[in-house]
């Protein structure tokens, strides 16, 4: 199996659960609001009935939000509002820097323990992912979903902490062994350009051994589904061999996805600076804008799962017929 | 020959004659009180610096003086236990210098002589050399030298001294050093203090101090390797192969009251020339590292846009060169001033809109009038060099590059510019300043802040927004003549901050001692803010009145069928409040549906104000310092009201940071 072919009945079969999407956005927005609330009721209080009302609606007053990260500079998740990641492709770039870095290990505990929760319920939601998209009518409903959910917590959870292992090992064993060396030549360098150059050779490989890693366990997690695999550490060890026995398919496909997503960025990025956000219906049309690109990076998470699943099922297909013709 | 003939002969000949002895005596730009003869070399594997220096000093005060007073910078790096490292653990706490054997520095002054006339032995004075530590005791700290003359110098007499000296650099520390065979020297030379207001000014070399001499003529020659590039202080006079491998530069200047070389090989040199309309010609000398060629267009222009407006804003660059220096990385030697010659600091992949290494330039080369020119005391009133400065160079950047953007080093590499997100480059002073408002004065001694932050705070930044507060509370045509008449009469002299506050109040023709005592002397927060607003319509007459000496009983009624046809007059009240404990004259404006605006002046004294407005319209708004002049407010978010408060910012801003956030988890599904 090819992995356009993988790709492209994975995107069908994507598109079939458009109610999946959804389910999966309302979630994330839910889980988003327990923290907006009260960042909202700050922000409200922080501009109560002052003309900065206005200059804030037509843009950002530095003198305004200045003022507010100092009023609410205790707070572990208020201080999160920074102008660099509250607009256009900010939210993009800040996230994937706190990913590669590991960063986001020093964010407040709220904004960590929320983070947990999310982590945690979509442990549960990538059983009903999986779940679903390998049932023979490959329909979502609530039920099937939660059911198959239910059925691979465990299993899943289990892999959650295996792959915790191994990118423990990356953020606390490689990022700090890493950042020494590129320290320690830098420091000895004769311009800052070898400690960046290093910095971004870093990144890169930081990039490819986190997709990696994930790559991995998002065979796991199919493998386990596919196969009704129990034990964890086994189907962990199987879903290594099988990628490194299909590396340039299992990672084409990968990050061809990948890819899409960054597509994804773009055009969010160049679309979302066009809507001014004056009027409530601006705003409205901006926040609509901002979930339609949310359903999009959702959509790109699903297709990960369905047109992986195809080509592991492809590919153990292709397996087992060259194995009965031998 | 006719009357008329001899006439213009004579004529002509007194205008010569008088253009010649002009040209002859042609007044120095300072009273030349330290004048140094140099004859030094390097020796970069030792990275020593030795040889010796003739100093001509000339008793300027009223007394007889029988001590002379040197900084010897360089013993600051000696040990770990000198006033600077001291002060360094102290201020920093965990960022302490490091203190490797090859890495520290030390000056030995091996030998003071009196030259006399000519044919008189000089006498030898070195026995009389003594460390001493006016500022804290500390008998670690070789940072001031003292010696005893044999008998005192009158007053207006002029001394020569000969002095010896040997100088070991420190890897590049605190704007001086060496690293590999990059060489950047300065306060290197035993330099003598200043005899001023009765006493001698010779501080200790602090870790949050810089520096204070006098003007005078410097005339030094340099022995460096033949392959190192020279730039040093002053104009290069001449350049002599040795033959033994080293070259032997002399460098020229008058006017001036410090001398700092920089040397290596690998210098790229540029030469260019700004030119202006009345402001007189200066060649522009860049001395860049290999690795930032793409920053030499850069260097350039900021460099020309600072010679350019402080030329105009307050007096002419008077000096024929300047040398912009890019330091070597991690050198220690970026950003930092010194007469004719400056340090910038670039770093690859540094966008425009980040005004790096624009602003460094342009604050260093602005540093040629605020610290080079105006010579105030770095030790004791650094908000007068640094403040002024910092005041300037913002208004620099904004003449030539416009606004700051907020940006963000994506990965420590690439830098994201979000220009939708612009603001006044002074705003980021104000960030700076607001938590540290009521730490400590800013007059303060540079050492005795409560920290390096707070030194550093109110030396810049507050010395910034002070500066812009002050321009703004009188108006940019008599601010531009405070500065431009400070400047000009200060030039080449050693003001205090009463001389500069003497020269505003002349200027103004106002007294102003209450802006300076509060806001230079003083370390309240200012905070004007609408406290509340309101409006309704006047109350209608109800109960008992006596009316044409018969008592009325008036329900309200019958009134109001006469009066719908009338206009409704609205009662509005606003009260503005003084939060902070500095007073500060304010303007209040008030605003009513009908667009009628009203401006109010208050003193500002008492704790709080309040307006009455009786008019046919509802009060829409008011505002306490509505055109944003006082930028030491340290809240504008209360600085007004509106009756209609817009909903929409709450929502529009929330919904940007939720999505953020739903990003965020998004992101993090990674680990599901
Ligand atoms: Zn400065």
């Amino acid at each position: 199996m090819g992995i356009f072919k993988a790709l492209s009945t994975g995107i069908k079969r994507v598109n079939k659960n458009k109610r999946m999407w959804f389910f999966l956005l309302v979630v994330n927005i839910l889980v988003a609001l327990v923290l907006t609330f009260p960042l909202y009721s700050a922000l409200k209080t922080s501009i109560g009935d002052s003309l900065m009302g206005e200059r804030l609606t037509k843009g950002l007053d530095y003198r305004w939000y200045d003022e507010f990260l100092y009023k609410f500079q205790d707070s572990d998740f208020i201080n999160y509002f920074r102008a660099t990641r509250v607009v256009g492709s900010g939210a993009f770039f800040s996230n994937v820097d706190s990913l590669v870095t590991g960063r986001f290990f020093q964010f407040g505990p709220t904004i960590l323990v929320l983070m947990a929760v999310y982590v945690l319920l979509n442990i549960l939601f990538a059983g009903g992912i999986l779940g679903i998209f390998h049932s023979p009518e490959e329909k979502f409903t609530i039920k099937g979903f939660f059911s198959f959910g239910g059925t691979y917590f465990n299993r899943f959870f289990r892999l959650f902490i295996i792959s915790g292992i191994l990118y423990g090992v990356l953020y606390f064993l490689f990022v700090p062994y890493i950042s020494g060396i590129i320290n320690r030549i830098g420091g000895t360098a004769d311009s800052e350009r070898v400690a960046m150059v290093l910095g971004l050779i870093f990144a890169v490989v930081m990039f490819f051994l986190l997709f990696l890693v994930n790559m991995i366990f998002d065979y796991a997690k199919i493998r386990t589904v596919v196969g009704n695999g129990k034990s964890m550490l086994k189907e962990t060890g199987k879903a290594i061999g099988f990628v490194f026995k299909n590396f340039g398919r299992t990672m084409g496909l990968y990050y061809f996805i990948g890819v899409l997503g960054i597509i994804f960025m773009v055009i969010y990025s160049v679309v979302e600076p066009q809507i001014s956000q004056v009027t409530p219906l601006l705003v409205l049309l901006a926040f609509v804008w901002q979930q339609v690109y949310m359903l999009a990076r959702i959509w790109v998470r699903l297709t990960f799962f369905s047109s992986q699943l195809n080509l592991f099922m492809g590919l153990q297909k292709e397996k087992k017929v060259s194995e009965t013709a031998a | 020959m006719g009357r008329k003939v001899i006439v213009g002969f004579i004529t002509f000949l007194l205008v010569s004659v008088g253009a010649f002895s002009c040209l002859l005596a042609q007044e120095p730009l300072s009273k030349r009180i330290a004048n140094y003869t140099m004859d030094v070399r390097l020796d970069p594997e030792k990275k020593v610096v030795s040889g010796s220096e003739v100093l001509t000093w000339l008793n300027d005060s009223e007394v007889e003086l029988s001590e002379l007073y040197f900084h010897l910078y360089l013993n600051a790096f000696k040990n770990n236990m000198t006033t600077f490292i001291a002060d360094a653990r102290r201020v920093y706490p965990g960022r302490i210098p490091r203190l490797k054997k090859e890495e520290l520095s030390y000056i030995d002054v091996e030998s003071i002589k009196i030259i006399g006339e000519e044919g008189v032995e000089p006498i030898d004075i070195t026995p009389t050399i003594e460390y001493v530590q006016p500022d804290d005791g500390n008998p670690y700290d070789q940072t001031v030298m003292k010696v005893t003359l044999p008998q005192p110098l009158p007053p207006q007499q002029t001394i020569k001294l000969d002095i010896s000296f040997t100088a070991k650099l420190p890897l590049g520390m605190a704007r001086t050093g060496f690293r590999d065979d990059y060489f950047f020297v300065a306060q290197w030379f035993p330099k003598i203090g200043v005899f001023y207001e009765g006493a001698w000014n010779c501080h200790q070399y602090h870790y949050t101090s810089e520096f204070f001499a006098d003007y005078g003529v410097y005339d030094v020659n340099l022995t460096v390797p033949s392959n190192f590039i020279l730039g040093a202080t002053g104009v290069c006079r001449s350049k002599k192969d040795n033959g033994d491998g080293t070259t032997i530069y002399n460098h020229y200047q008058e006017d001036v009251h410090d001398f700092t070389w920089t040397a290596s090989p690998h210098y790229l040199v540029y030469e260019d020339t700004f030119t202006h309309e009345y402001l007189p010609e200066v060649k522009v000398i860049l001395l860049l590292q290999p690795y930032h060629k793409m920053f030499k267009d850069r260097y350039i222009e900021a460099t020309k846009h600072a010679l350019r407006y402080y030329g105009e804003w307050y007096g002419a660059y008077p000096y024929p060169q300047i040398t912009c220096v890019d330091p070597a990385y991690r050198s220690g030697s970026g950003g930092m001033e010194y007469p004719t010659l400056f340090t910038g600091g670039a770093y690859w992949l540094t966008p425009i809109e980040l005004r790096s290494p624009e602003g460094v330039t342009i604050h260093e080369c602005g540093h040629s009038w605020w610290y080079g020119m105006i010579g105030s005391n770095e030790f004791e009133d650094a908000w007068m060099d640094e403040g002024f400065n910092s005041y300037s160079d913002d208004r620099v950047l904004e003449k030539a590059y416009g606004p700051n953007y907020f940006s963000r080093r994506f990965l420590q590499i690439f830098s994201i510019v979000f220009k939708r997100f612009s603001y006044k480059p002074t705003w980021g002073s104000i960030s700076a300043y607001r938590p540290y408002a009521k730490l400590d004065d800013m007059s303060r001694l540079t050492w005795e802040f409560m920290d390096g932050t707070s030194y550093h705070i109110n030396s810049y930044s507050k010395g910034a927004i002070t500066m812009w507060t002050l321009e703004n509370y009188l108006g940019p045509e008599l601010s531009a003549k405070v500065f431009k008449t400070y400047f000009q009469r200060w030039k080449f002299r050693h003001p205090r901050p009463q001389d500069f506050i003497d020269v505003v109040e002349e200027v103004t023709g106002q007294d102003m001692s209450w802006f300076f005592d509060q806001i230079v002397f003083g370390s309240n927060e200012l905070d004007y803010a609408i406290e509340r607003i309101s409006s309704s319509p006047v109350a209608k007459r109800q109960g008992y009145f006596d009316e044409e000496g018969e008592r009325a009983f008036i329900t309200g009624e019958e009134e109001g069928e006469k009066e719908e046809k009338e206009e409704v007059i609205y009662e509005s009240h606003v009260i503005v409040r003084r939060q902070g404990e500095v007073v500060f004259p304010v303007e209040v404006l008030v605003t009513f549906e009908n667009g009628e605006q009203e401006k109010k002046v208050w003193d500002g004294e008492y704790r709080w104000v309040r307006y009455t407005f009786n008019k046919p319209t509802r009060l829409q708004s008011a505002e306490v310092d509505p055109d944003h002049k006082i930028f030491l407010d340290i809240n504008y978010t209360n600085n007004s009201k509106t009756m209609n408060p817009r909903k929409l910012p709450a929502y529009k801003w929330a919904f940007r940071w939720m999505f953020w956030l739903q990003h965020f988890l998004e992101t993090f599904t990674f680990f599901s």
